[in-house]
């Protein structure tokens, strides 16, 4: 099986996500699978890097690959037809606005509905996305266990999808939405791109589920 | 230094484009630099283009080392103040292969709004670099015919050249490439129609996606020659390629109009093996000279068969070709040493 191993990266720095990462790819090499390793460059934490990411992440497209197993928000968000997600981290450890951040819960909320299968290495995560836990293995006899629910998952109909709760939005968040729907398309005018009708209806969906009205 | 290399990617795709990020990031690292090596996905898809073009732009890495080296578009848009561009090609269904049969994009007025999107793209990232590279003559010419841009031409050197080695010249040919229609492995299989010796051909590599394979195999059965062809559609490993190649009469690397003179071409003169080509394959000209490191023909099934008959029959004309082929490499004095020099400048 070709399988894509994603998750966020800080460049020249290390994180247990890197780790897990890492050794989810040797394990699954190990069993004959072809492996790449997707790391979407993150900088920082801060909502408005975060949610920088999260437009882009949503603007990449993976093909030629059976499985994506996606690791920490906001790559678990990319879009793919079979996605399992196994969450390291969510968009509980974003720092910076409090108005951004029901943006990006939102847009969790949201775009784990797309996802084949959502679980959470630890309780905490788990009960806030409400899924399974599957915590990181310690050894090689955990990993063919771990290995056997992931691709498991990818096997059957979704036993369980992400259902974290979309929040309702402040007077804040909404002007925040309507800055960050402004910024991007600064960014397209700085590209000088006149956007095309399937790139500005896609835009516009991957901002409506920041907001409050797309649940 | 700490050095960023990014790069489009289509993942578990091997191929040039890859190699050439693989070579460089090891090379770096051997030199003592802190390396990162970005691989984003991307699709060749018209309908995705635009936005893979955003989503590149949106990652900032600006804070993220000294220096970021994009290789394969759309990574030059990523945002870095200290950026070059080892450029190995551009979205070339807009440019050079649009209105020939490659072309991808549809034409009409949304293939239009592409186009200008992908142009207004590279102009901004082009004038950000503080310094533009590419791995050919040809994509130089193209710099400056589509965009009036100059550039330095950095040819990329194997990675590892120290497994190619010259041995028997066989009865075959060998074609190691990604198996995709631009790479033209069909003409090569009808070939063997034509031949009047008993030439087989060995196609090294893997499809691009299942229909590439599909390709392959049905011109091998439509010209009834499945018996003097080895396709297993699949990688293989370094050291069977370079047994393979050794063994060969030559190598053969004859796609449509390619950016560079391809890793093929590098592979087989590291071997003393001359290389068949066509006169439409583009950068493999810059190292292949009829009759004088290879064979260079028209595009067509009987004039490569009589090229590959020319091969076997006189083995010695052969050698003397694919020597000279490791003579004009050697002249080139292709070296990491000067690529990563000229990338940190």
């Amino acid at each position: 099986m070709n399988v894509a191993v994603v998750s966020t990266h800080v460049p020249f720095g290390s994180s247990r996500v890197d780790d897990v990462r890492d050794e989810l790819g040797r394990q699954l090499a190990a069993r004959g699978h072809a492996v790449e390793a997707i790391r979407v460059p993150l900088l920082s934490r801060d909502a408005r890097s975060v949610l920088d990411a999260l437009v882009a992440i949503r603007f990449m497209h993976i093909r030629l690959v059976d499985l994506v197993i996606a690791l920490d928000f906001p790559a678990y968000l990319i879009p793919h037809p079979r996605t399992v997600v196994w969450a390291l981290s969510g968009a509980e450890t974003v720092t910076g606005p409090e108005e951004i951040r029901p943006l990006l819960a939102n847009a969790e909320a949201t775009f784990l509905r797309d996802a084949c299968a959502v679980a959470a290495a630890d309780r905490a995560l788990a009960d806030r996305l409400n899924t399974d836990v599957l915590p990181v293995p310690r050894d090689d006899r955990e990993w063919s266990y771990m290995l056997d629910r992931l691709l498991g998952y990818a096997e059957q109909r979704p036993r369980t999808r992400g259902t974290a709760v979309r929040t309702p939005l402040s007077q804040e968040a909404l002007a925040l939405l309507s800055e960050e729907c402004d910024r991007v398309g600064a960014t397209m005018v700085a590209l000088a791109i006149e956007p095309t009708l399937p790139v500005v209806t896609r835009s516009v969906a991957v901002l409506a589920a920041l907001g409050d009205r797309g649940g | 230094m700490k050095v960023v290399v990014a790069s489009a990617i289509v993942p578990v795709l091997k191929g040039g484009g890859r190699m050439i990020v693989d070579d460089l990031v090891r090379h770096l690292r051997e030199r003592d630099h802190e390396v990162e090596d970005l691989l984003l996905p991307s699709w060749n898809e018209p309908d995705l283009l635009v936005e893979q073009l955003l989503a590149m732009r949106l990652l900032d890495l600006q804070d993220a080392g000294e220096r970021l080296i994009a290789i394969r578009v759309p990574a030059h848009l990523i945002r870095h103040p200290n950026k070059v561009l080892w450029f190995i090609h551009h979205q070339r269904q807009a440019y050079d292969l649009w209105n020939t049969a490659y072309q991808g994009i549809p034409a009409g007025a949304e293939g239009e709004r592409i186009r200008r999107a992908i142009f207004a793209a590279d102009a901004l990232a082009f004038g950000e670099a503080r310094a533009v590279f590419t791995n050919s003559k040809i994509v130089s010419r193209r710099l400056s015919e589509f965009n009036g841009l100059g550039s330095e031409v950095l040819y990329p050197p194997l990675g590892d050249p120290s497994g190619y080695r010259c041995g028997e010249f066989g009865d075959y040919v060998v074609y190691p490439s990604r198996v995709t229609q631009i790479k033209r492995q069909h003409l090569l299989v009808e070939s063997l129609k034509y031949t009047e010796t008993d030439a087989r051909l060995v196609l090294v590599g893997a499809p691009d996606v299942h229909g590439d394979r599909r390709y392959v195999e049905d011109a091998i059965d439509d010209h009834g020659v499945r018996d003097r062809v080895v396709f297993s559609g699949t990688w293989i490993a370094e050291s069977e390629k370079q047994r393979l190649i050794a063994n060969a009469v030559a190598c053969a690397y004859i796609p449509y109009d390619e950016d560079s003179y391809g890793y093929p071409t590098l592979e087989s003169f590291s071997s003393h093996k001359p290389v068949l080509t066509c006169t439409d394959s583009g950068g493999t000209q810059e190292l292949v000279e009829d009759g004088v490191t290879g064979r260079v023909v028209p595009p067509e099934p009987r004039a490569l068969a009589a090229a590959i008959d020319d091969l076997i029959r006189d083995k010695q004309r052969a050698a003397e070709l694919g020597e000279a082929g490791f003579r004009r490499l050697q002249e080139l004095r292709l070296g990491w040493d000067h690529v990563v020099e000229r990338l940190l400048a």
